[in-house]
C-alpha cells in the first residue's frame, strides 16, 4: 500500500510559492486538502504524469481520510473505499485539477486581493448551499 | 477729580501723542482700535506714569522696548498725566533717561500743582499720586476689562481696604502699647529671680510665636504670588490646549493605534486560518451532505447495519451491565445485543467503514462547516468592531496632530510647565501652612499661661504690683483698639456691599434674577440667585459679571474718598449681543457723575453702542498705527 501522498511535480513550486496556501503557513497537509477540495468544486480531476511526493499518509487523520473516501465514491462503487491506494489516488487528481484552478486564480487578481478572492468563493459556495 | 490730558512721548508705540478729554455734560471718552494698535498701551502708559509700573498685559509676551523703536537712541520716554481737581491742576510728569538706547537710572517722577494761578513744583512728588489714586488700590481704577474674572478669584482686596480705613493708625498705636507692655514685664524682672525666669520663657516663647508669625506672613504671600501667577498664567493659556497633555495624548493615542492595528491584523490572520482550515469540507460540504444522506437512508432500509460499538456490547454482555445505564441486563437484553453483535459481523468492510468510520466523521465535517460560519461572523464582528475603534482613534490621533503643531510652542510648554510646579509648590505650601496655623495656635495657648502666671508673681510681689496693674492697663486698651480694628472692618466692608448692592439693582438689565451681592469677609463677591439662595456667580453671563465688578468698583470708589475717574481697557469685550448696549447705557449713567475712560475695539464699538453714545458731545477718538507698525497716533473723530 502506498505510503505517501504525491503531486504532479511540475505543481511543487507553486505549493511553495501560492499566496492563499501559503498565506497563513499552512503545512503540505492542508495545502493538499484545500487543493483537493478546489478540483472537487470547479470539477478539475487531472491524471498525475510524473509524480513527486508531497506528504507521508501517516500524518493523515482518520476525519480526512473519510473525506477522501466520500470524493471516492463520488466517483466510483462504494467498494472503493476499502481500497485506499485507489482513494488517494482519486484525491491526488484532484488536487492536481485543484491546484491548476487556484494557480489561475492568483494570476487573475493582485497581491493583497487573493485572500479577498478565495474568502469570496468560500461565501459564493456557503451561499448556494443555504445553510447560513 | 478728573483726567483732562495725557501727553506721551516715545512710549512704547507713541512717539508723540497729545490726548485731551474736554468735560461735556456726559463725562465719558470713547477711544477706539484695533488690536495691537497700542490701546494697552495708553493704559499702561498712565499707570506707568503714575506708579512708575506697567502690569504685564501685552498680548502674546512680546514687549515692545520702552523707547518707542522710531525715536532717537539719546530720546527721553515722559509721559505727562493733567489732572483737574475742586481747587488746583496737578501735572504728573515721568521721564526715563535714555542713552544709546538704554536707559540710565530709574524713571523720575515730578509733580507740579497750580493753585490760583501759582505752580508749584511738589517736594513728595509720590505723595501727590497718592492723593489723586494711592497705587494699592489703583486696579480699581484704571483696569483691562478682560482681566474681571480676576476679581472672583483670591486677591489682596482686603489689604488694599485696610489701608483705605486708615487701619494703619490704630495699628502704629498697638505697637506703640505693646512695647510699653514690655518694659513693664521688663522693669519688673529686677525685683524677683521667679519674675525674671517667667519673663525670660515669655519672651523665647514669643519670639517664637514672631518667627511662627514672619513664617506665616511668607506662606501667605508666596501663595498669593502663586495664587496670581497662576491666574496670570491660567489668562495667557486661555484657549491653549496643554502641550505636554498633548503629547500624552498623543503617545497614549499612538499605543492604541498600534495595538487596535495589530489586533486587526490578528483577526486578519485568525480569518485566514479559519478559512484555509475549512476550504476543504465547504468545498466538499454537498458530497458530504449527500453521502450522510445516503449511509442513512441505507441503515434505515437495513442495507447496512446500525452503527453500533462492538467493544462496548461485548464488554456489556460480559458484565451483564448495561454501559450506557447501568442496570443489569436482562435475558431479552442479552438476546438482542447479541443479535446485533451477530449482523454487524456478517456485514461487508465497506458497511463498516461507512457507519463506523465515514458517517460519525462526515457529521463531525458537516457541524464544522456550521461553526464555521459562527466563527466567521464572530472574527468579522470584532474586526468591524476594531476598524471602528481604529477610525475613530486615527480621528482623535488627526485632531490632536493638527492642535499639536498649531500650538508646538517652547514658550507655551515653559508656562505649563511653570504652572504645573506653582501648583505642586502651592499644594506643600498649604500643607506647611496648616502646621505652622497649628504651631502657632499652640504657642499662643502657652503664652496666655505663661502671661498668667507671670501676672499671678507680678501681683504677688509688692515692688512689682504697680507695674502690673499698668500693664493691665495696656492690655484692656489693646482689646479696645483691636475690637475698634475689626470693628472697622466690618462697617467698612457693610458700607461696601451696601453700595455694591445699591449700584448693581440700580444698573442692572434683569431686576428679578439676583436677590442680593454678599461682599464676604475677604471681600470675594457672592451673587445671590432669588429662587435658589445660593451664589449663582459661576452661571452669570459675562455681563452681569462685569456689571457686578463695575458696582463693586463703585462701591470701593466711593469708601476710598478718592473721587478719582475710571479708566476701562476692552471693557465690552467678554460681552456680548444685547448687553453691549445695555452696559454702554450704564457708562453713560455712572458718567453724570464720574469721568468714564473707554477704550473699545472696533468689535465692542458695535452700531448699538455707537447709537448709545451719538451724542455729538462725547468725544470719540481713533487710535491707528503706521504702517510699518512702528508708531501710533490718537486722533479725534
Amino acid at each position: 500500500m502506498a505510503d505517501r501522498i504525491y503531486i504532479e511535480e511540475e505543481t511543487l513550486k507553486f505549493y511553495d510559492n501560492s499566496k492563499i496556501l501559503n498565506i497563513v503557513g499552512s503545512k503540505r497537509k492542508e495545502q493538499f486538502l484545500v487543493a483537493m477540495a478546489y478540483g472537487y468544486m470547479g470539477d478539475t480531476s487531472i491524471e498525475l504524469k510524473k509524480r513527486k511526493e508531497l506528504f507521508l499518509i501517516k500524518d493523515l487523520e482518520p476525519l480526512e481520510i473519510s473525506l477522501f473516501r466520500s470524493l471516492a465514491i463520488k466517483n466510483e462503487d462504494v467498494h472503493i473505499i476499502s481500497d485506499l491506494d485507489e482513494v488517494f489516488s482519486i484525491a491526488q487528481k484532484y488536487a492536481n485539477g485543484g491546484i491548476k484552478l487556484i494557480e489561475r486564480l492568483e494570476r487573475k487578481c493582485s497581491y493583497e486581493e487573493h485572500m479577498k478572492e478565495f474568502e469570496k468563493k468560500i461565501q459564493q459556495h456557503i451561499s448556494s448551499l443555504n445553510i447560513d | 477729580m478728573r483726567i483732562e490730558k495725557i501727553k506721551i512721548e516715545n512710549f512704547r508705540l507713541y512717539k508723540n501723542v497729545e490726548v485731551n478729554f474736554p468735560k461735556s455734560e456726559n463725562d465719558i471718552h470713547i477711544l477706539i482700535g484695533d488690536n495691537g494698535v497700542g490701546k494697552t498701551t495708553l493704559l499702561n502708559a498712565i499707570i506707568w506714569c503714575l506708579y512708575g509700573d506697567e502690569p504685564q498685559t501685552y498680548s502674546n509676551d512680546v514687549l515692545l522696548p520702552r523707547l518707542n523703536t522710531s525715536a532717537g537712541s539719546d530720546s527721553d520716554v515722559v509721559v505727562e498725566l493733567h489732572v483737574k481737581t475742586n481747587d488746583s491742576r496737578i501735572v504728573y510728569k515721568r521721564t526715563q533717561i535714555f542713552k544709546n538706547g538704554t536707559s540710565r537710572g530709574d524713571a523720575i517722577l515730578e509733580t507740579f500743582v497750580t493753585t490760583d494761578g501759582q505752580t508749584e513744583r511738589a517736594s513728595d512728588p509720590e505723595w501727590e499720586v497718592t492723593k489723586f489714586v494711592p497705587g494699592p488700590i489703583s486696579d480699581f481704577y484704571f483696569f483691562d476689562g478682560e482681566r474681571l474674572d480676576n476679581y472672583f478669584k483670591s486677591s489682596n482686596i482686603e489689604h488694599e481696604i485696610f489701608i483705605l480705613s486708615h487701619i494703619d493708625l490704630l495699628e502704629d498705636m498697638e505697637d506703640r502699647l505693646k512695647t510699653k507692655y514690655k518694659d513693664y514685664n521688663t522693669s519688673a524682672t529686677k525685683f524677683s529671680t521667679e519674675i525674671e525666669e517667667l519673663e525670660r520663657e515669655l519672651e523665647k516663647k514669643e519670639k517664637d510665636l514672631e518667627e511662627k508669625n514672619e513664617e506665616k506672613e511668607n506662606f501667605e504671600r508666596q501663595i498669593q504670588i502663586a495664587k496670581t501667577r497662576i491666574n496670570k498664567l491660567d489668562e495667557d493659556l486661555r484657549g491653549v490646549p496643554n502641550i505636554k497633555m498633548l503629547e500624552s495624548t498623543r503617545n497614549s493615542l499612538k499605543t492604541s493605534k498600534d495595538k487596535y492595528e495589530k489586533m486587526i491584523s490578528k483577526k486578519n490572520t485568525e480569518l485566514n486560518e479559519l478559512l484555509i482550515k475549512n476550504a476543504p469540507q465547504i468545498f466538499l460540504y454537498s458530497l458530504i451532505d449527500d453521502i450522510i444522506k445516503d449511509i442513512e437512508r441505507k441503515i434505515k432500509n437495513n442495507e447496512l447495519p446500525t452503527p453500533i460499538d462492538e467493544k462496548e456490547l461485548e464488554k456489556s454482555l460480559k458484565m451483564n451491565l448495561c454501559r450506557i445505564c447501568g442496570r443489569k441486563l436482562n435475558n431479552e437484553s442479552v438476546e438482542f445485543i447479541k443479535k446485533s453483535l451477530e449482523e454487524y459481523n456478517i456485514s461487508s468492510e465497506e458497511s463498516k467503514i461507512l457507519t463506523r468510520e465515514m458517517l460519525p466523521d462526515l457529521k463531525v465535517f458537516q457541524n464544522n462547516v456550521k461553526n464555521y460560519i459562527m466563527l466567521k461572523n464572530n472574527i468579522k464582528k470584532d474586526f468591524k468592531d476594531f476598524k471602528m475603534d481604529l477610525e475613530r482613534i486615527n480621528e482623535e490621533y488627526a485632531e490632536n496632530e493638527e492642535k499639536y503643531k498649531k500650538y508646538d510652542d517652547e514658550n507655551i510648554k515653559l508656562k505649563y510647565e511653570e504652572r504645573k510646579e506653582l501648583e505642586d509648590s502651592l499644594e506643600q505650601d498649604n500643607q506647611d501652612f496648616g502646621e505652622n496655623k497649628r504651631a502657632i495656635k499652640s504657642l499662643m495657648k502657652k503664652i496666655k499661661n505663661k502671661k498668667e502666671e507671670l501676672d499671678k508673681a507680678m501681683e504677688g510681689n509688692k515692688k512689682t504690683k504697680i507695674f502690673n496693674r499698668k500693664k493691665n492697663l495696656c492690655t484692656d486698651a489693646l482689646n479696645v483698639i483691636s475690637e475698634t480694628k475689626k470693628s472697622i472692618m466690618e462697617d467698612t466692608r457693610l458700607m461696601v456691599e451696601k453700595d455694591t448692592n445699591t449700584n448693581f439693582f440700580n444698573l442692572t438689565w434683569k431686576k428679578h434674577t439676583f436677590s442680593k451681592i454678599s461682599v464676604n469677609k475677604d471681600y470675594s463677591l457672592e451673587l445671590i440667585h432669588k429662587k435658589t439662595g445660593k451664589n449663582a456667580i459661576h452661571s452669570a453671563s459675562a455681563a452681569e459679571k462685569e456689571l457686578l465688578v463695575l458696582s463693586f468698583t463703585l462701591g470701593i470708589h466711593k469708601i476710598s474718598g478718592f473721587d478719582s475717574p475710571l479708566l476701562i481697557d476692552t471693557p465690552l469685550a467678554r460681552v456680548s449681543g444685547k448687553h453691549r448696549e445695555n452696559f454702554s447705557e450704564i457708562f453713560l449713567k455712572v458718567s453724570n457723575n464720574k469721568q468714564i475712560i473707554l477704550i473699545l475695539t472696533p468689535d465692542e464699538y458695535s452700531d448699538d453702542v455707537k447709537e448709545v453714545f451719538a451724542d455729538e458731545t462725547i468725544q470719540k477718538s481713533i487710535i491707528g498705527i503706521n504702517l510699518d507698525e512702528t508708531e501710533s497716533e490718537i486722533k479725534k473723530v
